[in-house]
């Protein structure tokens, strides 16, 4: 029995097994303990009266669901995580696209490559720098954007002040800080289509509207659906913009609360933990089934 | 006739990139507004209306945001956390994703399914819970608190697993035969052939770990463990109206990145589009 043991530590078998256990299980107890304890956990809490500072923690069963849905905060915020998203979603693709296509139809290679890390280099830092610049930027009396409208004669706005201008001003400042991923995925898109197309077309006398419409677009489509899905996902999530830029975080008047921000107040400033983590349940689901139904629809439509 | 059209393509061209050089100006207008603000005086920022050009540049900002601020403290917890995590998420990557694509045993496959499906949980749905067990293990407020929940990596763990299996078999197996130890294959076979993917999720991780707000907005209450960004968001709440000091705190939270984005560009360019990560 000992040989038997000692044999099979030996052999391949047995120290390939030995080396799978080994490595994997400190691998492993790090993702059971920061990972799947913690989703399994969040939708526990859901389903609980769970205020941190309170003893009991009662099984409430969908209380904190009926809750949400009656909350008109809560609901508010969502509708504002959805028009944020609607807002950013489209702005990103209709800059970062026509000018990839610039940027790739641009003939010397040293001049793309600086174009590429211009509109680039703000998808390095941090969002709390974006936050802070453009709330400066922002800023009614002294920010740039104010100046330079009372310097051409318009009417200066109150932004980030403002319930209409809340949300696509952050949108703006979030689109300035996101937009250098888009841009390069879809450089190298650009860079990787077989060039027969267009060669053909313009023996055909297509022009560049139709070249792109026909061509490009159609060809790009399995990268837009990517794009679109994981930017649509990151809107979502926005957090450090929406607690930085308004003062106070959500303002003025609940305009800029998105699903985020709703969750974090309510788990961190009023320790309704159960709460929160039924609203981030409900975050979850709205993901799930918009990166379903945008890869159902986006495949559609493209295919050819 | 031959001149017209190679006439109206230079002019195209120089259409595109007078555009693209306008562009590029916007892009980059916010981080010039950062720095000139920067070294504007208290006088001279509260202006209205305000000068683009600061009249009497100076540095003195700079100086206050390291005195009366430990932004240099925060500069050191920032290195600190990052690098440890860096280092160890590139480790564990690199190990998982190599067990997972060449060692396919039934419960191996459920392991690398299971972390696959993580990764479509967004943060903001863990990070209640995530809070309370850091809590439970008593190391609130503390290093631990900031490296711990960041040791390991669903993408990065696929990543890796995507590389990996693009190296063959035969290279394992030659290894064996020469009497190579499992752990010293991984060591000296397959980390060597994997390292522009490694130096790809590095530069990611180490991004993403020097940016991040949310977690340690939610862990860390001690000023002497502040990271940057919780450093630069607490001090444009103290001084929220001395616009010089929080565009000077700015300047030394995003200079620095600029500065190695630009050194290393050529590597961060093929590494999105290598990978397609995102910080």
């Amino acid at each position: 029995m000992r040989l038997k043991l000692f044999s099979y530590k030996k052999s391949l078998k047995g120290k390939q097994h030995l080396f799978v256990a080994e490595s994997l299980t400190p691998i492993m107890i790090l993702f059971i303990v920061f990972s799947f304890f913690p989703i399994i956990f969040a939708i526990f809490l859901s389903f609980h009266k769970y205020h941190l500072l309170s003893p009991d923690k009662p099984f409430v069963g969908l209380q904190q669901y009926i809750k949400i849905w009656y909350n008109a905060v809560t609901r508010l915020s969502i509708k504002n995580s959805f028009i944020f998203a609607s807002i950013v979603v489209p702005t990103n693709i209709l800059i970062t696209l026509p000018l990839a296509l610039f940027i790739n139809s641009v003939a010397i290679p040293r001049l793309r490559a600086f174009f590429r890390v211009s509109y680039f280099l703000p998808t390095v830092i941090s969002l709390v720098a974006t936050a802070l610049v453009w709330s400066f930027l922002y800023q009614p009396n002294l920010g740039l954007f104010n100046t330079i409208l009372k310097k051409i004669g318009l009417p200066g706005q109150k932004w980030l002040r403002s319930t209409q201008l809340v949300l696509p001003s952050i949108g703006i400042a979030y689109v300035w800080r996101d937009m250098g991923y888009n841009l390069l995925i879809f450089i190298a898109a650009l860079e990787g289509l077989p060039k027969i197309y267009y060669e053909a077309a313009r023996i055909d006398g297509a022009g560049w509207w139709n070249i792109f419409w026909r061509i490009t677009l159609p060809l790009l489509s399995p990268v837009m659906s990517l794009v679109v899905v994981l930017t649509t996902i990151d809107a979502f999530q926005v957090f450090d913009l929406m607690y930085l830029m308004p003062r106070p975080a959500g303002g003025p008047i609940n305009a800029s609360r998105v699903l985020v921000l709703d969750i974090y107040k309510n788990a961190f400033d009023y320790l309704k933990m159960g709460y929160a983590a039924a609203g981030s349940v409900i975050l979850f689901s709205i993901l799930l089934i918009l990166t379903l139904i945008q890869l159902k629809v986006l495949k559609r439509t493209w295919e050819y | 006739m031959k001149e017209i059209v190679k006439y109206k393509r230079w002019l195209k061209n120089f259409l595109i990139v007078a555009f693209l050089s306008l562009g590029a100006i916007c892009t980059v207008m916010p981080f010039i507004w950062m720095m000139l603000g920067s070294m504007k005086s208290l006088g001279e920022i509260i202006k209205i209306p305000p000068t683009f050009f600061p009249k009497n540049p100076t540095l003195n900002n700079f100086r206050v945001v390291f005195d009366t601020i430990a932004f240099g403290r925060y500069y050191l917890n920032s290195i600190f956390v990052s690098v440890v995590t860096t280092v160890i998420i590139v480790f564990t990557s690199a190990l998982a994703g190599y067990v997972f694509s060449k060692f396919k045993f039934f419960a191996v496959n459920i392991m690398f399914i299971l972390i696959l499906s993580t990764l479509m949980i967004p943060f903001q749905m863990i990070m209640v819970p995530l809070y309370l067990v850091i809590r439970d293990l008593r190391v609130l407020d503390s290093y631990w608190a900031l490296i711990l929940p960041g040791l390991v990596s669903a993408f990065g763990i696929f990543l890796m697993k995507q590389f990996i299996e693009t190296i063959p078999r035969d290279l394992i197996d030659a290894g064996r035969i020469d009497g190579c130890s499992e752990f010293g294959i991984f060591l000296k076979i397959i980390l060597p052939l994997v390292v522009p993917a490694l130096g790809a999720l590095g530069i990611f991780t180490f991004m993403a770990e020097w940016n991040s707000y949310l977690w340690p907005l939610i862990v860390i209450d001690a000023d002497s463990l502040r990271t940057i960004p919780l450093g630069l968001a607490a001090l444009s709440t103290q001084h929220a109206t001395r616009h010089n000091l929080v565009m000077a705190g700015a300047s030394l939270a995003v200079i620095p990145v600029i500065v190695v984005v630009i050194i290393f560009q050529r590597h961060f360019v093929k590494g999105i589009t290598l990978t397609g990560l995102k910080t």
